[in-house]
């Protein structure tokens, strides 16, 4: 009884990501090359970016002490950022097509930045827009460690330092993105049309 | 010619952060090769993860997902990540009868979940809460490209694509001496960690989200985790985004449910599936599709399977 529902879910779900995962091989190959170059490209427009190595990076000097500055970022190297994502959307088969012709793009294209505060200190974003849409968006600095949960003022950092001992990724109910909601905010003004 | 891991011994490693599929996703990986190598192989992860998102949001109008719920009655051709979605989810909503079931979005729509977390546009179906439409109105051809919904519906598939996000970046990471995904506590591990050890993964307390609950000894494999705290209804007091199909209303006699299996998409259908049914059901629930997990009560109760112990980190 037990066993042949388990057996028929893991079936189903092998399936699909192997399916799906062949199919999307054939569409991601050619723009494996691309990626790289707008990763290369976010870096160099973005310099918080580049030392982004996930723990514990501080937010670059002109940032930090802005609480709800905005940076905008477009420089002259967001226009290869832009071919080579539209690149990558078309791996969605004919999704992004149709929306690529539609009437006035809500965004300007380029890599915009935003800054924004929460209980727990400063974060900032950057947004890739290509063809208007909004394609990539990178947590570029978080002034505390991450992730956030084991950061917290009211515990006693050696309890902390113990329970996180070698812990990288911890299962949690889904965390909201509503602590980014302020950075986005000002990143997508800055790319407003 | 290839590095045989060798044990405790740490390696290089780059994670980088990104907002994706509404929530925070982490790629991490690990090995020995250079910084531009690394930061290609977490674009083409990301890249994967992104098509699952443009595909399957119900906060697009251009969305796979979306354009499907324009044509009830016709048999239309899919994209097989929208056809392969669909058929988890309904099979998952045919073994819980229906309480988890992929045509919930209007239910999730009156509870105000009808924004793009990155945008703030509002997007509704236009299908009314309490609409006869369940998931036995889709039909999936066997061709594994083709649907009909035979009613108006609209389809929410967050529960599986967070999961086959996941799922997809970990096929493109395989090759690495390690890796971690982790999308929003959807977490996804294989190999060796930055320190050369087995990875651990952490469950958080559901009531005390700075404390860990368990740390795992995982190795390789998913650990996906579904709870009522980090969602609120923006419009509805004390509502969350865990809805009970057949009654339209959050599942609330759990505070969390966390799966540990070989596959995130699984483990996070699962996860959600054993939330949705309650604290008499879940436990069974997680056990009859033969993964490990444990479901935390609103008094704090853990209650787990019989194989959790067995991963525990000493």
């Amino acid at each position: 009884m037990a066993g042949k529902p388990s057996t028929t879910l893991l079936i189903l779900c092998s399936t699909a990501v192997a399916a799906i995962y062949a199919g999307a091989y054939v569409y991601t190959e050619p723009t494996a090359g691309a990626s790289i170059a707008a990763g290369q490209t976010l870096t160099s427009g973005t310099g918080a970016a580049s030392s982004n190595t996930g723990a514990a990076k501080s937010a670059s000097g002109s940032t930090s002490s802005t609480a709800t500055t905005s940076k905008q970022s477009s420089s002259g190297s967001t226009s290869s950022t832009s071919g080579s994502t539209s690149g990558s959307t078309s791996s969605s088969s004919s999704n992004t097509s149709k929306s690529a012709t539609n009437a006035k793009p809500a965004y300007k294209d380029g890599v915009f930045t935003g800054s924004g505060t929460n209980l727990y200190g400063q974060l900032s974003v950057a947004v890739t827009i290509a063809a208007g849409k909004i394609t990539n968006v990178k947590i570029t600095s978080y002034a505390m460690h991450y992730p956030s949960w084991y950061i917290s003022p009211y515990m006693n950092k050696e309890v902390v330092k113990m329970q996180t001992y070698q812990i990288y990724g911890v299962s949690g109910a889904t965390a909201s993105s509503y602590n980014f909601a302020e950075a986005v905010y000002y990143a997508l003004k800055a790319a407003k049309a | 010619m290839s590095r045989a891991p060798t044990r405790a011994a740490s390696r290089a490693s780059l994670a980088e952060s990104f907002l994706l599929m509404g929530t925070v996703v982490t790629v991490r990986v690990v090995g020995d090769r250079s910084e531009t190598e690394m930061r290609a192989a977490i674009g083409t992860a990301l890249d994967l993860m992104r098509s699952v998102e443009t595909t399957l949001t119900r906060f697009d109008d251009d969305s796979a997902l979306r354009r499907l719920c324009r044509t009830p009655g016709e048999l239309v051709a899919v994209p097989p990540m929208l056809y392969y979605a669909l058929q988890v989810a309904v099979e998952v909503a045919s073994l819980t009868d229906g309480v988890f079931d992929p045509t919930v979005a209007p239910y999730m729509e009156a509870l105000g979940f009808t924004r793009h977390y990155l945008t703030g546009n509002d997007l509704r179906s236009g299908i009314a809460p309490g609409s006869p439409a369940t998931f036995r109105d889709i039909t999936l051809v066997e061709d594994g490209g083709r649907v009909r919904l035979e009613r108006p519906l609209a389809l929410d598939l967050d529960a599986v694509a967070k999961g086959l996000g996941v799922d997809l970046a970990a096929q493109s990471l395989a090759g690495w001496d390690g890796f971690l995904v982790d999308a929003g506590g959807d977490v996804a591990v294989a190999g060796l960690d930055p320190d050369g050890s087995p990875w651990r993964v952490g469950v958080e307390h559901p009531a005390a989200p700075d404390r860990l609950l368990r740390r795992l000894r995982v190795g390789t494999g998913a650990v996906c985790t579904s709870g009522s705290g980090k969602r609120p209804s923006p419009v509805v007091p004390d509502a969350h985004h865990l809805v009970d199909a057949r009654t339209g209303r959050p599942a609330d006699g759990l505070l969390s449910c966390t799966v540990v299996g070989p596959q995130a998409m699984m483990a996070d259908a699962v996860a959600t599936a054993a939330f949705l049914l309650g604290p008499a059901r879940a436990l069974g629930f997680i056990e009859q599709t033969g993964l490990q997990g444990l479901c935390v009560a609103r008094d704090g109760a853990v209650r787990e399977t019989a194989g959790m112990a067995g991963l525990y980190d000493a």
